[in-house]
C-alpha cells in the first residue's frame, strides 16, 4: 500500500477516533512533576550578587581546625563557586544535613542546594553531627558523583522477554505497585513464607522491618551470615550484645583483629578517636597478615597465621591469668565464675576459679603462639606487656575479619573479649562497651504483632544459633528442594556478585519455577537485577528518609537521613507529595514506596494488614513520612522536644534543621545501673515474674543480656545444645580450616584471603562514584616474594589460582605486606556486565560473557575491560584505566560454620601457578557440582536441633533474630527437612 | 472536524509514538492505518512495543534538539531552555523533555488546533522555522534507519504530515569551525566532527556504525560511538584500505543526500557536505601515501 493510502487510512481512522486526549496529557505521559537534570547533564547554579557568608571555625578534639558554615545560617549560604576562579562568582545555598549511606557508619552529610535551581552543589560534613562531627571520608562527598551518574537508573523498569535477556521497558509506580501488590496478595493468601525481603545494606534502624513484619509473614533475610555472623555470636554467648562498641577516644591500648574495620567500613568516626587517643599516647597493637594502612601505624604489628589469632589471644590472657594481672575484683562480680566452677567440678569458691583459669588456660604459651601464629615471640611479648599496662583501658575490636574468615572463627571474638573482661575494661572509659549501649534504636511507631511462621529457608534446623538467617545458602537450599520463593526483594543486595558461589544464585536467579519473580530495589544497575523481573531505582543519601545510629563511641546519637531536594524545595514554598518528585527522574525512596506498596497489598484492609500503614491524622489515607517522623522525634526520643522547644521549633523541624541529636553523653558502665525487685536464685525479678536484673555482690544490678545476667565464661547453651565439649563451652582456640596442617605448599596449596576492604569502595556500589574509582580499581593478587620466586613469577605476570571449586586469573602485586604462603586479593572489585551500554557502569566494569556448558561447568570471560565513553557527564571520556578487578566470589565455595551460620571466607587455594598463555586476565571457570559437593561437606559439620534441642525449639529463644516469631513458631516441625523418610 | 484539526489530531498521536511508545489507547486507531497495524502485530504484545521504542528512542537515537543542534552534541542547554516560552505561549506545562522530537511535534500540532480558535498561524510558522524544522528532518531520517517493524511507518508518516513545513528548512545556519582546516586534525577528531549532528548533518547510531564496518569489513570493536568510529577509521588506515570504507560512508551519505533532496532540506543538505569532504580527503591522503611509496 501507498505512503499516501496509509495517510489517508490514518486521517481516517482520526476522523472516527473517539475522545482525543489534551495535548498536555500527551506531553505528561512520558512523567511529571519537578524533576533535575541529575543522570542526563551536568547541574547547573545560580549567579547571585552577594558576598560570602562567614564561617565558624571549629578546633576539633586531636588540635585540627576546620570551618564550617554556622547552623543558624545553613537556610541562606553564599560562597564564591571555586570552579569559576579567579573569577569571583557568588553562589546561594541551602544546607540540608543529610546522613551518608554508604556504609553504616551513619556519619553526617550537608548537602550545598543551589537555591534557584535546587541542584546539589556538594556533600560536605556536617559539624554538629556528635559521631562524625564535620568529618567523613572519601565516601562522604562521593555521594555527589552517585546521584548525577550519567547511567543512573532513572525510572521504573520492568523485563520484557527472558531473564537476562536484557530488555526493559520504562512503567510508572503506579503500574510497577499495583503488579507486586497483586502477587504478594496471592502468595499470602496461600501461605506465610513466599515473600522474602533480601537486605543488602539497610542503611536505617526500624522502618522497613515495621513493614516487614506488619505483613505477618516470616520475609526477612539479610546478609549477615557472609558479614558480621561469626562476631556476633562470639559477643552474644558471651555478654548478650553482638558487637563491640570501644571507647578509643580514651584507651591506653587498642588491640584490633586485622585492620579491617578501622581503614575499610566504619573508619571514619573510629579512625579519628584512634588517632585521638594515638595522640594522647595510646599504644596501637595490630593482628593483621597483610599490611594495612593500620598495621603500619601500629605500635605492635602481629602478622598472625589467618586462624591463629586464637592462640595468641589466649596466651595474652595467659599472661595476665598466671601472673595474677587480671581484674579480679571485676572477674568476681561480673563473671558467672560459680556456674562454670560447677560444670568443670572444679570447686565453689573464686579462689578455685583462679586455680581453675590458671590450670586450665597454661597450654597457651607465648612460645606455642608463637609457633602457630609465624609471629617472632618478642611481639607476643610485647602485646602481653601492652594489655597488662591497659589495665580497664583496653579497647578492641573484631568485626568481620578472622571472625567471618574461619572455621571457628566465632571463638575468636570469645578469646578477644576475654580479654576485656579479665582487664574489667567492659564499659568503663577507655573500655570496651556493648554496641547495644551506645547506639540508639527509638521506639517504633505502633509495633505490629509478631508473626506464627517459620521460613526454613531463613533458618533450617541444622544452625541453631545462626546470626542470623543462612543467606549464601539459598541457592543450594532451594536446589535441594527445601522450597521456592513467590516474591523475591533485593534491597541495596547484590547476591550474585557479593556472596561466595555466584554462578549457583546465577542458576537461582534464572530460575523461574523456583524464583518466581523477583523485584531488585536498587539506586544503581548490578549483576542480580540484570535477572529481576522489575528493576526499581531508590535513592542514595540525599534523596530518601531513615533515622540511623550507630555505635560511633561512648555516648548515644539519632541522626536524620532526609532527601535533600525535597527539603530545600519545601524550604522554598514548594510542597512536594513523594520524594520522586524532586529526585532525578523517578528515583524514589523505599520508606514511602514501602506505605503505598504495602497500602496496595491489602487493598481492603482485609488482611488486617493495612492499618499498620493507615495515617492516625487522616484514617482511611496512608501515613506520610513527617507524619510518621514527626511521631517518633516527640515520643520516642528522651531530650529532643526539650531541645527542640528551646529553640522554638517542634521536634521534626529540629531534626530538619539540623540532622541529628545526641541523646546521651559519655555512656559507661550501664549494667550496674541498681534494679529493684525480687530475688530468686541470684537474679532478680519484677512483679511479672521476668528476670531484670543479677545479684552483682550485694548489690542488684541489671547486669548483662545472658539468661544468667553475667558474663558467661561457660555457655550452658552452647553445652546444652550440642557442643558440650570445653573447646566450645569456654573461650579457646579452634583449628581453622585453613590452619597450616591443612595448607601443603610443597604441593603448590596456599592460603586465598578474599576479603579485606578498600576504605575507599563501597561493596558493589561504588561502581556509579567515578571519584571513588579513579582512587582504587583492580585487585591484583598480593603474593610475597619468596612464594613468587617458589612460583618463578615476576611482578604483573598472570596467576592462576585454583580454589576447591574452580579457578580465575588475575595479576600478581609482589610485596613483603603480605605473609609468605597466603595470597590475599581485595573485597570490592571485578565489576561485569553483559551489554555495552547497559548495566554497570562502562567505567567500573569489564564487558563480560557467560557460558555453561550443561553439566555445571560455567565460565566467566571478559571480552573488554573498562574505558571513556560519551555521556552527560565530559568525566567519563577521561577514564584512564582499563582492569577493573576479577571477580574471585564466583571461586569460592560455600563454608557455612556449624556453629555460628558464617560462610567462612578464607579459601584453600588447592593450586596456585603462573597462567598458560590461553589463560586470559579476568577469565573465571567455576563446576557446581563442585559447589554442591562442597556445601554438603560442610552441612556435614553441622550439629542439628532435632538431635541436640534440649527442648524440642529449633532455636534458643533468647538468641537475636532480626524480626522474631512467636514462641510457638520456634517449635520443631514434626517432619523437618531431610529427615521425613 | 476540518482537515487542519485532523491532520493536527493525526500529528499529536503520531508525536506521543514518539515520545513514549505505544500505548495501550494508541492501539485502535493504529490497527486502522494498515503499515501500523502490520508491526504492532509483528511485535506481539505490549511488552514487546515497549521494548521496540526503548531500543531504537532511548538506546539507539538520541532524539532531542540540544543533541542535534548544540556544539557538543549533548543533551540540555540554551537549545532545550529556548523551547520553554513555546508551550507557555498556548498554556501548556512545560514538560520534562521539552525538546524531545515527540513533544515538539505534539506542540506543534497543538498550535494548529489552537487557529481554529484565533491564534495566529504565523506563530506556528515561527516555531517551525526556529525549531521543528531545523532538526526534524535529520531526527526523523536517524530514527527511520534504525529499522524494525513499526518506527519507520511512524516516521514516514510524520514525514508526509510535515513535509510543507520541513520544506521550510531550506535556510542553512552557520557551520561550525571545518574540520578539516587544521593540518593536526587527527582520525579521532573527524570521528568527533561526524557524530556532531551539528557538523555533519546526519546522526550515526552505533547500529549505523556496526553497518558501517560491516559493508567495509574493517571492524569497529565496542565501545561508545566514538570509540567504534574511530576504531574503524584506525583499521581502515592501518589496512590501506580507505577506499573501501569511503565507500560505504558514501553509499550513506547517498542514502541521507535523497532523503534530504526529497524533503528539500536545505539545513540538512548543506551539512551534509562535510562527509563528503571528509570522505574525499581520506581518500586523497591515502592516495597520497600510496604514491609517494
Amino acid at each position: 500500500m501507498s505512503l499516501s493510502s496509509q495517510l489517508t487510512a490514518l486521517l481516517g481512522a482520526m476522523v472516527n477516533r473517539g475522545a482525543r486526549p489534551h495535548p498536555a496529557d500527551l506531553l505528561a505521559a512520558k512523567g511529571s512533576g519537578p524533576t533535575n537534570d541529575a543522570g542526563v547533564r551536568p547541574p547547573t547554579f545560580s549567579e547571585v550578587a552577594s558576598e560570602p557568608s562567614k564561617r565558624t571555625t571549629v578546633v576539633h578534639p586531636d588540635g585540627r581546625l576546620s570551618q564550617y558554615p554556622p547552623p543558624d545560617k545553613w537556610h541562606d549560604h553564599v560562597e564564591w563557586d571555586g570552579k569559576a576562579w579567579p573569577r569571583k562568582v557568588a553562589r546561594r545555598y541551602t544546607l540540608v544535613p543529610t546522613i551518608c549511606f554508604n556504609c553504616e557508619s551513619g556519619c553526617g552529610l550537608l548537602a550545598y542546594v543551589d537555591k534557584q535551581t535546587f541542584e546539589i552543589r556538594k556533600f560536605e560534613g556536617n559539624p554538629v553531627h556528635p559521631g562524625s562531627r564535620g568529618r567523613n571520608c572519601a565516601k562522604g562527598p562521593a555521594t555527589h558523583n552517585q546521584i548525577y551518574d550519567p547511567e543512573r537508573i532513572l525510572y521504573p523498569l520492568k523485563r520484557v522477554g527472558k531473564r537476562g535477556e536484557g530488555k526493559w521497558k520504562r512503567v510508572g509506580w503506579e503500574d510497577a505497585m499495583d503488579d507486586i501488590a497483586e502477587k504478594m496478595r496471592a502468595s499470602r493468601e496461600k501461605r506465610r513464607d513466599g515473600i522474602m525481603y533480601h537486605v543488602g545494606r539497610p542503611g536505617e534502624d526500624h522502618y522497613t522491618n515495621r513493614i516487614i513484619q506488619s505483613w505477618g509473614t516470616d520475609s526477612h533475610n539479610s546478609h549477615t551470615n557472609i558479614c558480621s555472623a561469626a562476631a556476633r555470636v562470639g559477643y552474644w554467648m558471651m555478654a548478650g550484645f553482638d558487637r563491640p562498641s570501644p571507647d578509643y577516644a580514651n584507651a591506653q591500648t587498642i588491640l584490633l583483629i586485622s585492620a579491617h574495620l578501622e581503614t575499610g567500613h566504619y573508619f571514619n568516626p573510629h579512625a579519628q578517636r584512634i588517632m585521638e587517643a594515638m595522640n594522647k599516647g595510646a599504644q596501637l597493637i595490630t593482628f593483621d597478615p597483610r599490611l594495612s594502612n593500620t598495621a603500619a601505624k601500629s605500635d605492635v604489628w602481629l602478622p598472625t597465621w589467618p586462624g591463629s589469632e586464637g592462640v595468641v589471644l589466649l596466651a595474652i590472657a595467659n599472661h595476665l591469668i598466671q601472673n595474677d594481672l587480671y581484674n579480679k575484683d571485676f572477674v568476681e562480680r561480673w563473671v558467672n565464675w560459680k556456674d562454670t566452677l560447677k560444670h568443670f567440678d572444679a570447686g565453689k569458691t573464686f579462689a578455685d576459679f583462679d586455680q581453675w583459669l590458671k590450670e586450665t588456660y597454661a597450654e597457651f604459651t607465648p612460645e606455642r603462639a608463637a609457633k602457630e601464629s609465624q609471629v617472632p615471640i618478642e611481639r607476643i611479648h610485647q602485646a602481653c606487656e601492652q594489655v597488662a599496662r591497659a589495665g580497664t583501658r583496653l579497647s578492641t575490636h573484631n568485626w568481620r575479619a578472622a571472625s567471618i574468615g574461619n572455621k571457628g572463627g566465632w571463638q575468636i571474638t570469645r578469646c578477644l573479649f576475654a580479654l576485656n573482661v579479665l582487664t574489667g575494661s567492659v564499659g568503663p572509659p577507655g573500655g570496651t562497651s556493648a554496641n547495644s549501649w551506645n547506639k540508639f534504636k527509638p521506639k517504633p511507631y505502633r509495633t505490629p504483632p509478631a508473626f506464627n511462621v517459620w521460613n526454613e529457608l531463613h533458618m533450617p534446623h541444622e544452625w541453631p544459633f545462626a546470626h542470623f538467617e543462612m543467606s549464601f545458602l539459598l541457592p543450594h537450599f532451594v536446589e535441594e528442594g527445601r522450597g521456592d520463593i513467590d516474591v523475591y526483594f533485593t534491597r541495596v543486595y547484590n547476591p550474585m556478585w557479593i556472596n561466595p558461589d555466584g554462578f549457583m544464585w546465577l542458576k537461582l536467579l534464572q530460575d523461574e519455577e523456583k524464583m518466581k519473580f523477583h523485584v531488585a530495589l536498587t539506586p544503581t544497575w548490578n549483576e542480580s537485577a540484570w535477572f529481576a523481573d522489575y528493576v526499581l531505582p531508590m535513592g542514595h543519601s540525599g534523596e530518601r528518609h531513615d533515622v540511623m545510629s550507630q555505635e560511633t563511641h561512648a555516648g548515644q546519637w539519632i541522626g536524620f537521613r532526609q532527601p535533600v531536594r525535597r527539603v530545600a524545595m519545601e524550604r522554598a514554598g514548594k510542597p512536594v507529595k513523594f520524594s520522586y518528585e524532586a529526585n532525578p527522574g523517578e528515583v524514589w525512596e523505599e520508606n514511602e514506596f514501602w506505605v503505598e506498596l504495602t497500602w496496595r497489598f491489602d487493598k481492603d484492609g482485609s488482611l488486617g494488614i493495612r492499618q499498620w500503614v493507615e495515617s492516625a491524622k487522616n484514617p482511611g489515607e496512608p501515613i506520610t513520612q513527617d507524619e510518621y517522623w514527626a511521631w517518633i522525634f516527640e515520643n520516642s526520643v528522651p531530650g529532643l522536644p526539650a531541645a527542640a522547644e528551646a529553640e522554638g521549633l517542634v521536634p521534626l523541624q529540629y531534626m530538619k534543621k539540623y540532622g541529628c541529636y545526641e541523646v546521651v553523653k559519655d555512656h559507661y558502665v550501664p549494667y550496674e545501673q541498681d534494679i529493684v525487685g525480687t530475688v530468686k536464685s541470684g537474679l532478680v525479678h519484677d512483679a511479672d515474674g521476668k528476670v531484670v536484673g543479677v545479684k552483682a555482690g550485694k548489690d542488684q544490678k541489671i547486669g548483662f543480656n545472658t539468661p544468667s545476667r553475667k558474663i558467661e565464661w561457660f555457655s550452658a547453651t552452647l553445652h546444652d545444645w550440642g557442643w558440650s565439649e570445653k573447646e566450645y563451652s569456654i573461650p579457646w582456640d579452634l583449628k581453622s580450616h585453613v590452619h597450616p596442617d591443612n595448607i601443603d605448599i610443597s604441593k603448590g596449596e596456599m592460603l586465598l584471603l578474599p576479603n579485606f576492604r578498600l576504605p575507599t569502595l563501597i561493596h558493589t556500589r561504588s561502581a556509579n562514584a567515578k571519584w571513588l574509582y579513579e582512587i582504587s580499581h583492580n585487585n591484583p593478587v598480593w603474593i610475597n616474594p619468596i612464594d613468587a620466586k617458589r612460583l618463578q613469577m615476576r611482578q604483573g605476570d598472570l596467576v592462576r589460582v585454583e580454589t576447591e571449586i574452580g579457578w580465575f586469573v588475575d595479576k600478581i602485586w609482589i610485596t613483603e605486606g603480605i605473609k609468605p604462603g597466603v595470597v590475599a586479593m581485595s573485597h570490592h572489585l571485578g565489576r561485569w556486565r553483559l551489554k555495552e551500554d547497559q548495566g554497570v557502569s562502562r567505567g567500573a566494569s569489564s564487558l563480560a560473557k557467560l557460558e555453561e556448558d550443561g553439566d555445571g561447568g560455567h565460565h566467566l570471560n571478559i571480552l573488554k575491560g573498562a574505558g571513556p565513553w560519551e555521556s552527560s557527564d565530559p568525566d567519563t571520556s577521561r577514564i584512564w584505566w582499563k582492569n577493573v578487578g576479577v571477580h574471585q566470589n564466583l571461586t569460592h565455595a560455600v563454608q557455612p560454620d556449624p556453629v555460628s551460620g558464617a560462610h567462612c571466607w578464607l579459601q584453600k587455594a588447592i593450586n596456585v601457578r603462573k597462567a598458560l598463555p590461553n589463560e586470559r586476565y579476568g577469565d573465571v571457570y567455576v563446576d557446581t557440582k563442585k559447589s554442591m559437593a562442597h556445601y554438603k561437606k560442610w552441612l556435614g559439620y553441622a550439629r542439628s536441633a532435632v538431635d541436640h534441642s534440649p527442648n524440642g525449639d529449633r532455636r534458643p529463644f533468647w538468641l537475636k533474630r532480626p524480626l522474631k516469631p512467636v514462641k510457638e513458631a520456634y517449635k520443631l516441625p514434626e517432619k523437618p527437612w531431610g529427615r521425613d523418610k | 472536524m476540518g482537515s487542519g484539526q485532523v491532520e493536527a489530531t493525526a500529528l499529536a498521536a503520531l508525536g506521543g509514538v514518539l515520545l513514549r511508545g505505544v500505548q495501550a489507547s494508541d492501539l485502535e486507531w493504529m490497527g486502522n492505518v494498515p503499515a501500523l497495524k502490520a508491526g504492532i502485530t509483528q511485535l506481539g504484545n505490549a511488552d514487546e512495543l515497549a521494548a521496540e521504542h526503548h531500543r531504537v528512542m532511548d538506546r539507539e537515537v538520541f532524539p532531542y534538539e540540544s543533541v542535534f543542534r548544540s556544539d557538543d552534541a549533548l543533551m540540555g542547554g540554551l537549545h532545550r531552555e529556548a523551547l520553554v516560552p513555546w508551550y507557555a505561549r498556548i498554556g501548556l506545562p512545560v514538560p520534562p523533555e521539552p525538546d524531545h522530537l515527540g513533544a515538539e511535534i505534539i506542540l506543534y500540532a497543538a498550535f494548529i488546533e489552537a487557529e481554529e480558535e484565533g491564534l495566529d498561524p504565523s506563530i506556528r510558522t515561527r516555531f517551525a522555522a526556529a525549531h521543528l524544522a531545523t532538526w526534524a528532518p535529520a531526527a526523523l531520517f536517524a530514527i527511520r534507519k534504525q529499522g524494525g517493524p513499526l518506527m519507520p511507518a511512524v516516521c514516514d508518516l510524520v514525514l508526509e504530515l510535515l513535509s510543507d513545513v520541513l520544506d521550510s528548512s531550506a535556510v542553512p545556519e552557520d557551520l561550525l569551525e571545518d574540520p578539516l582546516a587544521s593540518n593536526k586534525t587527527g582520525l579521532g577528531d573527524l570521528a568527533t566532527a561526524l557524530l556532531r549532528p551539528s557538523n555533519s548533518g546526519w546522526f550515526l547510531s552505533r547500529g549505523d556504525i556496526q553497518a558501517l564496518s560491516s559493508a567495509s569489513d574493517h571492524p569497529c570493536g565496542f565501545g561508545a560511538r566514538k570509540q567504534m568510529l574511530h576504531n574503524w577509521l584506525v583499521t581502515a588506515v592501518q589496512h590501506e584500505q580507505v577506499d573501501q570504507a569511503m565507500d560505504a560512508v558514501d553509499g550513506l551519505l547517498a542514502e541521507w543526500n535523497a532523503h534530504a533532496n526529497l524533503l528539500n532540506a536545505g539545513g540538512l543538505r548543506s551539512r551534509l557536505v562535510l562527509p563528503k569532504r571528509i570522505s574525499a580527503a581520506l581518500r586523497a591522503g591515502a592516495g597520497a601515501k600510496e604514491a609517494s611509496a
